[in-house]
């Protein structure tokens, strides 16, 4: 398992979770030069990260990079056990965070320098999304059923990412969320990697 | 397992996959308004479609409900095993399809008629990931594993609607894979419904 990261990009989440998974991996960091090169765009052709080689293949895309991780270390219970309702949503709550939490953060990322009121919509639908998710922690721990899951890693650095924007002020349940996945072992492991 | 459905809206594929797998189903057809209010409010936070109810509760997100459904109903062979490269690559198609092939179209949908600068990005971001699928499908009929799987059910869904906006000329794979997806009867029944 190999895995190419670069630091500060959507490739920590998938070092995190190889890190709660213990599971021995190699890692080589790209910089933004070296993924837009000759190299990289044969792992990726839009020269993203992350991508892994598996062993099996070259595979992109860090939501499906972490629920095959997953699924490879099932013993590890870190995903429902196959056409369960669990494990429904941990499908619903990994694309919720793709579609519905992180464009409103990257919105704010990208324009909040440059075009105020277009940085501003994009704070209105990351905490539009936020609304379902802190309602959701109010009576959970965790995002599926009672134990860390991959849906927390994942919803985890969604909103890492809105805190790193500063967009949960109003959000108690998720800062706390967010403390408390921070404080995780294997989450210190993988930031003091990158 | 009942379904919520508003047909031309993103439970149009999940509708789809339930003709695909083709055992019974229930259907609730709402209005575009009635997605908004309080019954629906307490099945998806944010008033949207689809959501499903899978028989021990409710699940939302298209995508995800496709391959939640698809997994649990192995016998229509629309997904590969779990663990294998190939389940693997189904996972990165749909995520790969959902953002970074729908943000584009959704752009153009929203702001074709008041925003040039703002269409223009999004075509130019619809059409540099569609190239990638483009070039993936040469000598292929289907994008995974030799079989159709909820890999093309929901990149040929996305790449659909990108190709009623105007969005898909000069791909000559895709045209000929759109049409080969498109006549499959389950499609097809789902769009009669």
């Amino acid at each position: 398992m190999r895995l190419y990261h670069s630091v500060g990009s959507r490739s920590t989440r998938v070092l995190w979770l190889l890190e709660e998974l213990g599971a021995p991996f190699d890692t080589t960091v790209l910089t933004l030069e070296e993924r837009r090169g000759a190299e990289h765009v044969t792992r990726h052709p839009l020269g993203r990260v992350p991508v892994v080689d598996t062993g099996s293949g070259l595979l992109f895309e860090s939501g499906a990079i972490c629920l095959q991780l997953a699924d490879l270390h099932a013993q590890a219970g870190l995903i429902g056990p196959l056409g369960s309702h669990e494990r429904g949503l941990a499908y619903q709550w990994a694309f919720y965070n793709a579609t519905e939490i992180e464009p409103g953060v990257v919105e704010v990322y990208r324009f909040r320098e440059t075009e105020p009121t277009r940085a501003d919509a994009g704070r209105e639908r990351f905490a539009a999304a936020a609304v379902a998710i802190e309602r959701h922690l109010a009576g959970n721990e965790w995002m599926v059923g009672n134990a860390f899951s991959v849906a927390d890693v994942l919803v985890g650095d969604g909103m890492r990412l809105g805190a790193w924007m500063e967009l949960l002020g109003d959000f108690p349940g998720i800062q706390a969320y967010v403390a408390r996945l921070q404080a995780r072992p294997a989450f210190q492991r993988a930031t003091a990697i990158a | 397992m009942r379904l919520y459905h508003v047909p031309g809206t993103r439970s149009s594929r999940v509708h789809w996959l339930l003709e695909e797998i083709g055992k019974p189903y229930d259907l609730t057809v709402m209005t575009r308004d009635e997605r908004h209010e309080p019954p629906h409010l307490a099945r998806h936070p944010l008033g949207r479609v689809p959501v499903v109810h899978d028989g021990e509760g409710y699940v939302f997100e298209s995508a995800g409900l496709c391959l939640h459904l698809a997994e649990s109903n192995p016998e229509a062979g629309l997904l590969p095993a779990a663990g294998t490269h190939d389940r693997a690559l189904v996972y990165q198609w749909v995520f790969y399809a959902m953002l970074e092939m729908e943000p584009g179209i959704v752009e153009k949908y929203i702001y074709g008629e008041t925003d040039a600068a703002r269409t223009a990005a999004g075509v130019e971001s619809y059409r540099k990931a569609v190239q990638v699928i483009e070039d993936e499908l040469a000598g292929k009929d289907y994008l995974v594993g030799g079989t159709f799987s909820v890999a093309d059910l929901i990149v040929a869904g996305v790449a659909g609607f990108g190709g009623f906006l105007g969005m898909n000329d000069g791909f000559p794979n895709l045209a000929a894979y759109l049409e080969r997806i498109n006549a499959r009867p389950a499609l097809l029944r789902a769009n009669a419904a």
